[in-house]
């Protein structure tokens, strides 16, 4: 079997990817795909450990995160379309507007 | 005493003038502010006629017959207006008194005050500021009445501050007169320069009047009368602070002792001489100056081992300083001669008749507190003596007609102060009364002359006015020969009293030649002033007029609103002195003084009720023929400064005189110069404020407060702020950088393995003995599971194994420091720390 550290690791490094990808990407693209590598780093750290404990709960918040997943992707995506017609750009540093 | 009559009508009556003319009286024309002006003295002068002959006087005549020949009771309206200051236990009423003395001020302030408007209505009919200049003269009167009227020491200082502040803004009355800028006009300067140095004398009168309240509980005449022994409190303070010594004089007020104060008069003139002219006698000044300040300490600490001062003795002093400047003696008389820059009416107000003699009166007033200190008496002739003669010498050199007056008041007030030194208060108030319409005369006269010629002042440009002014060289002449001292003129019989009384008043605590001393240098003083008023008197009336043709074409007699008061007041210059004979014509003949006796000699009741040998009749005082002799002496010598003065001055300034002067050219430019006394308090004192200020200014506020404190804060606000301003970008990632890095430095902190552990035990370890070491985490809030090793050798690598217990055993064969350290192990998160502990082993 599988140990779960390995699981743990796999996850602690999608999630590293997914942070740093949110840190310094400019894309609003990228950076919403960053972030649902992010959730699914959390998923697998669910799924690991309802695996190794033999607990279902763990496999429930996972199909919870993906149904939120689902719906942040849909919102987001309907705000980045409305922001890309409005300026003509997927640019986060064009985006500074609620400074002052 | 009854107190039914309004006496507050008597400042109220001005005051409201003074308001009205300050307020509306721009709006008003020339005529209603005059009627306004002249009628509220006026109307104030029938209040003070109805209350001292109506009511006063009634009461005097009762309390007489019923004392008989001894002291009679005092009789006095008061009047309490209404109570100013309540707070808990002190209560300060706004109080006025008019007793026999008052009665006399009261009188002198209206009477003289009155006919000085009316003469004013005619000097300064040119004057298109008429208002504000009549409104001032209405406050200051107002304040002197309330000064003179107060029955309580902070009444009279409202009204001494009073004629302060009209004082200044009389004398700065034409404050823009050279056309530059105000501040740096000289008659501004002069009414600041007044203002300031009567400032220091308040000062000293403040603490004074704190002294008094804080050891008597009241600052009401009357019943400090009654409490007058509290005043005797005495205490050492030169026990624990000997230092106080090197004030001069201090110890002679502890110890009653004279000679510490005399020896002021040499710090004086060696400062004169470190001032005057040449490199020698700045070095003999200094050494002067040494001379006198060391002797004055030494006499201090010598004498001051069986001394104690008495309130009665500090407070006298304190107000006597405070007289010093209102009454421009030494040392803070320098004011005077630069106020006459004001108006001359003012000068003959406030700079001759009234506000200069608020000092007199206030030491009449308080007799009984400086009756209790033979010492302070002692100084206040000693200053008045001095004064006398000094700014009589002064005035031997002046060519301004207003300086010479002004010189001359300063001498004058001198011998007031002379008088109420040496316990003849009566004298000393009779004195201020003549002299009020003499001055006064001569000032007036003196505008008049002004006014003829064109506004100059230069004696040297006069002469030959007698047959232009017929009428003002009579009154003029009058006030002369009054000031002089020849009889039966007012000013004989006012500064001859004094004179005897000089000589015939003494204490035990004086030296012996002391009276001698004070007679002497006011009868020089006496000479001189008959000298130098003569001088001014042929200078300005005799021989032919020295002016060019336009100023000469110009002069005239004035019109009757100036001449009138001219004439009256020199007729009291000729016939008031017949209110003081000389006591050698019998014993009562001097009605001044029967009238000033309820009051003036309640401080001698007081004094020998307490068995306190005080200031009193010495040896002489019953001699007529030496009373007869000295006054044919004063006379004499009067007559031959005044033939001096004819006989050099009577046809111009000579070629003889000029050569006189010529030959010690030092000397006359010494004189002529004030003794460079202004010089000596600039250098003294001026210019190192004027560098402690400039210390303050560019060190503590410009650098300290605006630099550092000021600007400094907003800096450092500013400049954080700029960096802070970066942080907050709005870029969302950034901040989750930030937010990321947080969390970093949070789970290092939170894993670290605790290092703060106390090892025990650290000291009185044995060699060789088998000892337990333990260690103790000071804090176990937390619940980590922690591992522990030691090392015991010194040599950094662990000697035990992990344990879940901090205890080991060891053995020390070495004596000496050893080094252990202690490992830590958090087991969940792999984290290790160290602490060390140093043993020492016996």
């Amino acid at each position: 079997m599988i140990p779960i550290t390995h699981f743990l690791g796999l996850s602690a490094i999608l999630f590293g990817i997914g942070l740093l990808g949110v840190m310094i990407r400019r894309n609003i693209l990228i950076i919403m795909m960053s972030v649902e590598l992010m959730l699914n780093a959390v998923n697998l750290t669910l799924i690991a450990f309802s695996r190794a404990w033999g607990d279902a709960s763990g496999q429930g918040f996972a199909f919870f995160i993906i149904a939120l997943a689902a719906a942040e992707a849909a919102v987001g995506l309907a705000i980045v379309v409305a922001v890309f017609r409005t300026r003509r750009s997927v640019h986060v540093d064009d985006l500074k507007l609620m400074r002052n | 005493m009854t107190d039914n009559f309004p006496l507050y009508l008597i400042p109220l009556l001005p005051l409201l003038g003074a308001a009205l003319n300050l307020l509306v009286g721009r709006k008003l024309n020339r005529m209603a502010v005059y009627t306004v002006a002249c009628g509220s003295v006026l109307a104030a002068f029938a209040v003070v006629m109805v209350a001292a002959f109506g009511h006063l006087l009634p009461m005097w005549r009762a309390a007489h017959a019923q004392a008989g020949d001894a002291l009679m009771a005092t009789p006095a309206l008061v009047n309490t207006a209404f109570e100013w200051i309540p707070a808990g236990a002190v209560s300060i009423k706004l109080g006025l008194i008019l007793d026999p003395l008052s009665a006399v001020m009261v009188f002198t302030v209206t009477f003289v005050g009155f006919l000085i408007h009316l003469y004013s209505t005619g000097y300064m009919s040119h004057e298109k500021d008429y208002a504000r200049f009549f409104g001032y003269l209405n406050l200051f009167t107002g304040a002197m009445l309330l000064l003179v009227l107060g029955d309580n020491l902070l009444v009279l200082f409202v009204g001494w501050e009073g004629v302060g502040v009209c004082s200044y803004l009389l004398i700065g009355f034409w404050y823009n007169k050279s056309g530059t800028e105000v501040a740096g006009d000289e008659n501004a300067s002069a009414g600041r320069k007044a203002f300031i140095v009567n400032r220091v004398g308040d000062f000293a009168f403040i603490l004074g009047m704190f002294l008094i309240y804080s050891t008597a509980g009241t600052l009401n005449v009357v019943e400090l009368q009654a409490k007058a022994e509290t005043l005797m409190f005495s205490w050492n303070p030169l026990g624990d602070a000997g230092w106080l010594n090197i004030i001069p004089g201090i110890g002679s007020l502890a110890t009653g002792d004279l000679t510490g104060f005399l020896m002021i008069g040499l710090v004086i003139i060696g400062a004169v001489l470190v001032i005057k002219l040449e490199q020698w006698a700045e070095l003999i000044g200094w050494a002067v100056v040494l001379a006198g300040w060391g002797w004055s300490i030494a006499a201090g600490f010598y004498l001051d081992f069986a001394g104690t001062f008495t309130v009665a003795g500090v407070a006298a002093v304190l107000l006597l300083v405070g007289a010093t400047g209102k009454s421009a003696q030494i040392p803070l008389y320098v004011w005077l001669p630069d106020a006459m820059a004001g108006p001359t009416p003012v000068s003959a107000l406030i700079h001759a008749a009234t506000m200069v003699t608020a000092g007199v009166y206030m030491i009449a007033r308080l007799n009984f507190i400086y009756m209790m200190s033979p010492v302070a008496m002692g100084l206040v002739a000693l200053v008045g003596a001095c004064t006398a003669l000094y700014a009589a010498t002064i005035g031997f050199a002046q060519n301004d007609i207003k300086k010479v007056l002004a010189y001359s008041t300063i001498s004058q007030l001198g011998y007031m102060f002379i008088g109420v030194g040496v316990g003849a208060f009566a004298a000393g108030v009779f004195h201020l009364f003549t002299h009020a319409f003499f001055k006064a005369c001569l000032f007036l006269g003196a505008g008049a002359v002004i006014h003829a010629m064109s506004g100059k002042q230069d004696i040297r440009e006069m002469g030959g006015l007698r047959k232009l002014m017929p009428l003002t060289h009579i009154t003029f002449l009058v006030s002369c020969i009054a000031i002089a001292g020849i009889p039966p003129f007012a000013g004989f019989f006012s500064k001859d009293e004094v004179l005897w009384k000089a000589i015939s008043h003494g204490n035990p605590g004086w030296p012996t030649w002391f009276p001698m001393l004070i007679y002497v240098l006011g009868m020089a003083g006496a000479i001189c002033t008959a000298f130098y008023m003569f001088r001014l008197y042929f200078l300005t009336f005799a021989g032919e007029n020295r002016a060019d043709e336009h100023t000469q074409h110009h002069i005239h007699e004035q019109p009757w609103n100036m001449t009138v008061p001219l004439i009256v007041l020199a007729f009291g210059a000729a016939v008031l002195g017949f209110l003081g004979l000389p006591g050698v014509l019998g014993e009562h003949v001097n009605v001044f003084h029967n009238w000033l006796a309820p009051v003036v000699d309640r401080g001698q009741a007081i004094v020998a009720a307490a068995n306190i040998s005080s200031v009193g009749p010495n040896a002489f005082a019953h001699n007529h023929g030496l009373e007869w002799g000295l006054m044919g002496l004063s006379v004499t010598l009067a007559v031959v400064g005044i033939l001096v003065a004819r006989g050099w001055y009577a046809k111009g300034p000579s070629v003889k005189v000029e050569a006189m002067m010529a030959r010690v050219p030092r000397l006359h430019d010494l004189v002529y110069n004030k003794y460079k006394i202004d010089e000596v308090y600039f250098t003294l004192i001026v210019y190192p404020l004027r560098w402690i200020g400039m210390a303050l200014w560019k060190g503590v506020d410009a650098f300290f407060i605006d630099t550092v404190g000021v600007n400094g804060s907003g800096w450092v606000v500013r400049t954080a702020g700029r960096f802070a301003a970066r942080l907050q970008n709005g870029s969302a990632q950034r901040y989750l950088v930030g937010l990321v890095a947080g969390i970093a430095v949070l789970v290092f902190v939170l894993t670290m393995a605790p290092d703060n552990f106390v090892i025990k035990p650290g000291v009185k370890v044995k060699a060789g003995e088998q000892i337990t070491l333990d260690a103790t985490r000071k804090t176990t809030a937390d619940q980590r599971q922690l591992q522990y090793r030691w090392d015991l050798t010194g040599d950094g690598t662990p000697d035990t194994d992990w344990s879940t217990q901090t205890v080991t055993r060891h053995k020390f064969d070495r004596k000496g420091k050893h080094k252990v350290t202690l490992f830590v192990r958090d087991m969940r998160w792999r984290t290790t720390a160290t602490e060390s502990k140093t043993v020492e082993v016996q």
